[in-house]
């Protein structure tokens, strides 16, 4: 069977559209649909078909490629790259402490919020065994 | 009372009127006459309707005016469907307009809004090569057969015939004369093959109006894709038969024509069902539930347009021009299948090499014709 990868963006949405392509590509990753050294769509098809400028794909690309999740290929076409991201550890923990800070001030509880954390990734790993 | 060129025609109308008229129920169920709307509004039925009946209607009386008026001028049949193509345009631009303007005076849509899903190809595990397979065989008993004919094929050989089944142009022999036909299926089965992978690779705008809209999309390239490898399975064996008479090996004599053109017909009627159950992105398939992937499952945010407005990109609804696509091909919106991004260099060009191609080869036989 061939591999797709399904984007959809929401203009009506009040979220960036370069977040919701973010999110999404990468959110494909984490599910398995989109696996180590497979290509993206080359960013004036991808903002052909979502009717985006492709400024904006280069914008979600060049952000994923910042966090590590893609890098540039030989035929300058961007790639799923590889889990051996040493830095990866280290660009999450902003994020992760920005999340945690804001649950704790929201007042939910560190062992909620462990719970919650494990039950995520769970259902994703779930997913992705199961396709 | 009727020779087999009338039936031949008779038939030929009626299958390419059927294939027209059918048009509007094949199409996205979200682009309505090359209008971009959220289905479901009463005034669609009634369009489809009324172009269906119109165009039956005319492809009825062209097929009686075959078997009456025209009998004496038996290739009329040539003629018919761009008559019929032309007819079902007006109709076709009539609802066009119609709907459009409804769309602009009740708002339908807000052309700032709504949701796109794209399908994009991340990677083919497997081009279906075996669907080529058939045609290749064909193509290959064109020159097996020929090559074993070839001492006995007579010196001067005719190259083309009449409506009437009787030679009307004559040729030295030559291998280039002998094997015309099959040089002809070379090029039409790398052609269709070119297509076909082409058509493969290409990433799609799902019509998010639908459930598993991405599924259906997949299916029906995948479809399209298969159906133009078996293509040239009808049209080599078309050539078959015409280098076999050519060769003087088989005589049909007055039934040339039909014996020609029967794997060509055979190809269109069956193509019918095959575009009606499939539709333009999967549209008319019978999709299970348990292939349901969660991506999909499009929302309509606070009453917003669900689908994107796309129609500044279609001229008419029918002529795809977006510069900011890189795609040469594009599913079409009226019809099944795909056609140009005219917003494109390269499928300019492509579409002038085609037309000059086309323009060139009929220059060709019409000297020959001459000489």
């Amino acid at each position: 069977m061939d591999r797709n990868l399904n984007i959809i963006i929401d203009h009506n949405s009040q979220e960036p559209i370069y977040k919701q392509l973010y999110d999404q590509i990468a959110y494909s990753i984490s599910a398995g649909i989109l696996s180590e050294g497979d290509f993206l769509p080359p960013s004036r098809t991808m903002a052909g078909i979502l009717d985006i400028n492709f400024h904006t794909v280069n914008e979600a690309y060049s952000r994923l490629r910042e966090s590590g999740i893609i890098t540039m290929a030989k035929n300058r076409h961007y790639m799923v790259s590889s889990n051996m991201n040493k830095n990866a550890m280290e660009k999450i923990k902003p994020k992760e402490k920005a999340l945690i800070n804001e649950a704790i001030a929201m007042g939910i509880r560190a062992e909620d919020l462990r719970k919650s954390f494990d039950g995520i990734i769970k259902a994703m790993k779930n997913k992705s065994n199961g396709d | 009372m009727f020779d087999y060129s009338d039936i031949f025609g008779f038939i030929f109308t009626i299958v390419i009127g059927i294939m027209l008229s059918i048009i509007p129920y094949v199409t996205e169920k979200s682009a309505v006459f090359g209008v971009r709307v959220q289905p479901g509004q009463p005034v669609f039925r009634r369009a489809r309707r009324e172009y269906l009946i119109a165009v039956l209607i005319t492809t009825a009386l062209l097929a009686a005016l075959q078997l009456t008026i025209f009998l004496k001028y038996a290739l009329f049949f040539i003629f018919s469907p761009f008559i019929l193509i032309g007819f079902s345009f007006i109709i076709y631009l009539i609802w066009h307009y119609r709907i459009l303007n409804i769309k602009k005076k009740e708002h339908w849509e807000d052309s700032e809004g709504g949701m796109v899903l794209g399908t994009f190809v991340v990677s083919r595990s497997k081009f279906p090569l075996e669907y080529a397979i058939p045609g290749i065989i064909i193509l290959a008993t064109i020159f097996i057969a020929g090559a074993i004919y070839y001492p006995s094929i007579p010196a001067i050989i005719a190259t083309h015939y009449g409506a009437n089944g009787l030679p009307n142009q004559y040729s030295k022999k030559s291998i280039g004369a002998v094997f015309s036909p099959g040089f002809i299926g070379i090029g039409i089965t790398a052609f269709m093959y070119l297509l076909s992978v082409a058509i493969s690779r290409t990433s799609l705008r799902a019509d998010s109006s639908q459930p598993d809209a991405a599924e259906r999309a997949i299916i029906f390239r995948n479809r399209i894709s298969i159906l133009l490898l078996l293509i040239p399975v009808f049209m080599n064996s078309t050539f078959l038969l015409s280098s076999l008479e050519m060769w003087d090996v088989i005589h049909p004599g007055t039934a040339t024509i039909i014996i020609l053109i029967i794997p060509i017909l055979i190809l269109l009627v069956a193509i019918i069902p095959f575009f009606y159950m499939t539709g333009q992105l999967g549209s008319n398939l019978k999709i299970g539930t348990a292939n349901k992937s969660e991506i999909n499952q499009g929302k309509s945010i606070n009453g917003q347009p669900k689908i994107r407005d796309d129609d500044k990109y279609w001229r008419a609804g029918v002529i795809y021009v977006n510069s900011n696509d890189n795609r040469i091909l594009v599913p079409k919106r009226f019809g099944e299948g795909y056609t140009l991004n005219f917003g494109n260099k390269v499928s300019i060009i492509l579409f002038s090499l085609i037309i000059a191609i086309a323009a060139i080869i009929l220059i060709i036989v019409t000297a020959f014709a001459l000489y």
